[in-house]
């Protein structure tokens, strides 16, 4: 599972960017601002869970 | 161990590769990489730090020390993941905020080991 979180993050990045290109050239600037936030939600969406495990684990051990 | 490597060796070209299009996905694709990698060396540092409780239990140590010793461990671990998280994004100024912070919490937690040096100080010399 590990690894996978990467290359989704990975594949979202550049699909993001391709996205936005074609977007940019079609001549819909806003457009592209979008898709460019939805992405980066999305990853943010999938990151979080894991800091949170991360944070919680380190106050459970450090006894914070 | 060799899992831990290949992590991030995947992640710093991930970074790479994003860094010229999209700057803000290099960071979150660093970020879940330090996240990664830490939840993997969890498993090693529970172990790690039960055997220092029990080398510690030998010792006739007040029970206060060994807690402020490990949560000031945790406070240094925690301001340095997000001090270097944020250089690495290029804020400095909010990387040095964050360290600064870290110190302060790591004073005010040994305030009272400081302050009971003192007093067993003043009561030897009069």
């Amino acid at each position: 599972m590990t690894i996978q979180l990467i290359f989704k993050i990975a594949a979202v990045g550049i699909l993001v960017s391709v996205i936005n290109q074609v977007l940019k050239h079609s001549g819909r600037e806003e457009h592209a601002f979008l898709v460019s936030l939805a992405g980066l939600l999305l990853v943010l969406m999938w990151i979080v869970p894991y800091i949170a495990e991360l944070f919680s684990t380190i106050m459970k051990l450090f006894e914070m | 161990m060799v899992k831990v490597v290949l992590i991030g060796l995947v992640a710093v070209f991930a970074v790479l590769l994003m860094k010229v299009g999209k700057p803000e996905f290099a960071m979150a694709v660093s970020l879940a990489a330090c996240v990664l990698i830490l939840l993997f060396a969890g498993g090693t540092l529970t172990s790690v730090i039960g055997e220092l409780k029990k080398l510690f239990s030998y010792i006739t140590l007040p029970e206060g020390y060994l807690k402020i010793l490990f949560k000031i461990l945790g406070v240094a671990y925690l301001a340095e993941f997000g001090s270097a998280l944020c250089k690495d994004a290029g804020q400095s100024a909010v990387s040095g905020q964050i360290e600064l912070v870290g110190k302060l919490t790591i004073l005010a937690i040994s305030m009272p080991v400081v302050t009971s040096l003192f007093e067993t100080i003043a009561r030897m010399t009069w």
